[in-house]
């Protein structure tokens, strides 16, 4: 078992087994945050196989501040964002200054598995999604996503505010299937 | 109500939900990315394997160039005549057999090294009073003056007659009777522009021991007679020429004060019948003309035409002009979203296409003036169409199912066409040859480093590059569909931009008139080739070498 350090310095000198262990202990979970991106397996890969070359081309730059998971998560984010950043203009947006939820019952997670949520998040429009997975689950402000997506932060207001109506109108939608599968 | 920027326990749950999430992606992923780490690997091989064969071809070039100086200068050494002697002495009277008196004193070489080939150049001197310049073949002359024996050690006459048997020396005589013709003995002209024939110290084995490159009779004084000329062969006196070492005899007639010994180191007078010194000057001396160079007044070259074909190794050097992007999105982003169809959503990947140059041929007409000896004004016109490898990135057209190459089409807003995300992945890199045509108009200013047989000169310069089309195209038909760019509007790059340029040529004189020529150069691009509001940026380079013939008017 290679630590970080070991890992990084072999990656550096271009030593290929170092790569692929390197690769190997953070593929699957990276590929998860693709998968969030994208919206489906094949376009995920390509980000992912796109996230690695850029961790290996670039890990002369890891100082080693943070930590390496967290390093190649922000390429992998920022892969994915590069990926989908061109649909951001499919769909119309709203500025708004700000925006209240409506609704005040919210759907609990607890009884869902991360791939059947993963499967909801997929659904979204690819604005949204994008917007989504930064503020609910990468935890960006709007102030840092509108920076980001070169958008304002009325539009990431807005398009935050439709991916969660989705995503609540969904999964409403399941649990009152699985209620009446019950009944 | 919350509000919505701010983050609550809804948001917090599915951050949860993925904290732990994993999932294995299909093999071929880490397979692609082994690929691109061995090809990135390999082409770094390549550059280095590149720059290191560029190097050995210049080591091998400059050995060569400067074998090929050493040996001229050295060569130079071996076309001086036969000297004489460096220094002045005075040599004793001796009773003369005839009953004249007079001096016959060998003439003194001023120790300069000046040439016998008669380039203009020498500064070797006869004697303080004997004017130096060119010789000329064809006619005849004297190099006069006056002067003294170099008596450095004491004259051992024996040893240098001795040197020939008398059964030898008549052979050898009679060997140089039959070859009087082959001789071509030539005088050198009187007075102003002579050259001295014969110059101080030195070796001047070097033209080999066979006598035919040294100089030849020295003809003795006759008293009370004006002075003559002879003819090259003295046939009228009956001298012959002779090689170092040969006692020069002659019929004794009335007034003949001596005869002379031409040494490796002298040429001194000696007593017709005793053979010994005799103070005695010499006045006129000829110089087989072996050794001389037929120069004819004004050879300084003046103008020259020629053509050439040459070997080229050109590369766009494209470069995306935001480096902190990789890919083609973000500057596909910077369109807006005029028409009504969406961008295509074209796989993009890297920006950073690979471009491989491919030997290209170019055609060249020159012409060139000397302004001077060493300086000389050359210019021309080039044709040139100049290839490149290069793998781009494309979108596919969804209704006619044909790739583009993104980077190509200049982003030009009528080409992104819709796609659906189905056929979105088709877009991919292609291997594509990238042909660029110019016309080049290059002057430069050559220096003539070495000017013999073979001559080099070095030539900065600049090249005005025009540019006439571009076409993209690629072997796979079905892969891309071929694009061509000509000046224009539409046309993302310059008409004209400008190389510095900086080339090594080497000419061959086969002839007074004609010259073969090898000519490795570089030119690298001063001003950009794409116009200002270009996605890219691109600064042309070009290695080549060329071959062709000149003509030269004298």
């Amino acid at each position: 078992m290679y630590t970080e350090g070991e890992l990084v310095e072999g990656c550096r000198k271009g030593d290929r087994k170092m790569q692929h262990e390197l690769y190997q202990r953070f593929a699957d979970k990276m590929f998860v945050v693709c998968l969030r991106y994208a919206q489906g397996q094949l376009e995920a890969e390509d980000i992912l196989q796109e996230a690695f070359i850029k961790v290996f081309d670039k890990i002369e730059q890891f100082r080693g501040e943070a930590s390496l998971a967290g390093w190649i998560k922000r390429i992998v984010v920022n892969t994915a964002l590069n990926n989908q950043r061109s649909k951001l203009y499919m769909y119309p947006m709203v500025d708004v200054d700000s925006m209240y939820h409506i609704q005040e019952q919210e759907t609990t997670l607890s009884g869902y598995n991360f791939r059947d949520l993963l499967k909801l998040v997929q659904e979204l429009p690819s604005g949204c999604r994008v917007i989504f997975n930064l503020f609910a689950i990468e935890g960006y402000s709007h102030k840092e996503i509108a920076k980001l997506l070169e958008i304002s932060e009325g539009t990431s207001k807005s398009q935050y505010a439709r991916a969660r109506q989705l995503l609540q109108d969904r999964l409403a939608a399941l649990e009152k299937k699985g209620y009446e599968k019950v009944r | 109500m919350k509000k919505l920027d701010e983050h609550s326990q809804w948001e917090d749950e599915w951050a949860r939900a993925f904290e732990d999430a994993r999932q294995a992606p299909s093999p071929n992923v880490w397979n692609n990315i082994h690929a691109v780490q061995a090809d990135k690997e390999a082409d770094k091989f390549r550059k280095r394997a590149f720059f290191y064969k560029w190097l050995a071809a210049a080591s091998v070039f400059i050995s060569i160039c400067s074998g090929v100086i050493f040996f001229l200068n050295s060569g130079q050494e071996q076309e001086r005549g036969l000297a004489v002697q460096s220094s002045q002495e005075e040599v004793g009277m001796e009773e003369n057999p005839a009953g004249n008196t007079g001096t016959i004193t060998p003439p003194v070489a001023s120790g300069e090294s000046g040439t016998i080939a008669g380039r203009g150049e020498s500064s070797g001197q006869f004697s303080a009073d004997a004017p130096a310049g060119k010789s000329e073949t064809g006619t005849r002359g004297t190099a006069t003056g006056k002067g003294t024996v170099s008596q450095q050690e004491e004259y051992d006459i024996s040893s240098a007659l001795a040197a020939e048997s008398g059964e030898e020396h008549r052979k050898q005589k009679a060997a140089r009777n039959t070859q009087k013709d082959q001789a071509n003995i030539q005088l050198q002209e009187h007075g102003k522009g002579s050259q001295p024939p014969v110059q101080g110290g030195g070796n001047f084995n070097g033209a080999g021991d066979d006598g035919s490159a040294r100089p030849a009779a020295v003809l003795a004084m006759e008293e009370n007679k004006p002075e003559e000329e002879y003819n090259a062969e003295g046939e009228e006196t009956g001298f012959v020429a002779g090689a170092t070492g040969e006692v020069i005899e002659k019929t004794p007639s009335a007034g003949t004060l001596a005869v002379v010994l031409v040494t490796k180191r002298d040429v001194v007078a000696l007593d017709f019948e005793k053979h010994t010194k005799v103070d005695a000057e010499i006045r006129k001396l000829w110089v087989a003309s072996n050794f001389l160079k037929k120069e004819k007044a004004g050879s300084v070259p003046r103008y020259m035409l020629g053509a050439s074909l040459a070997s080229n190794n050109f590369n766009a050097n494209y470069l995306d002009k935001s480096p902190e992007v990789a890919n083609l999105a973000h500057s596909a982003d910077a369109f807006k979203a005029t028409s009504l169809s969406p961008l295509a959503n074209a796989r993009v990947t890297d920006w950073d296409n690979e471009q491989k140059s491919v030997v290209s041929v170019a055609g060249a007409v020159q012409g060139a003036a000397w302004l001077s000896k060493k300086w000389v004004l050359q210019g021309g016109v080039q044709y040139g169409n100049y290839k490149t490898e290069n793998t781009a990135s494309t979108y596919t057209d969804a209704s006619g199912n044909m790739s583009y190459p993104l980077h190509f089409a200049n982003y030009s807003e009528d080409k992104m066409q819709s796609a659906s995300l189905r056929t979105a992945r088709a877009a991919s890199s292609v291997s594509a040859t990238n042909s660029f045509a110019f016309l080049s108009v290059p002057l430069s200013i050559g220096y003539v480093v070495v000017d013999r047989k073979l001559s080099l000169l070095l030539s900065p310069g600049i090249s005005s590059e025009f540019f006439l089309s571009n076409k993209l195209s690629s072997d796979d038909g079905d892969a891309l569909q071929t694009y061509t760019v000509s000046n224009g509007e539409e046309s993302p790059f310059n008409l004209v931009h400008f190389r510095g340029l900086i080339s090594a040529q080497l000419f061959y004189k086969m002839s007074e008139n004609y010259m073969i020529s090898l000519e490795p150069g570089f030119q690298q691009a001063i001003s950009d080739f794409n116009k200002s509001d270009s996605f890219f940026s691109s600064r042309p380079s070009n290695m080549s070498i060329a071959a062709g013939f000149r003509y030269i008017f004298h």
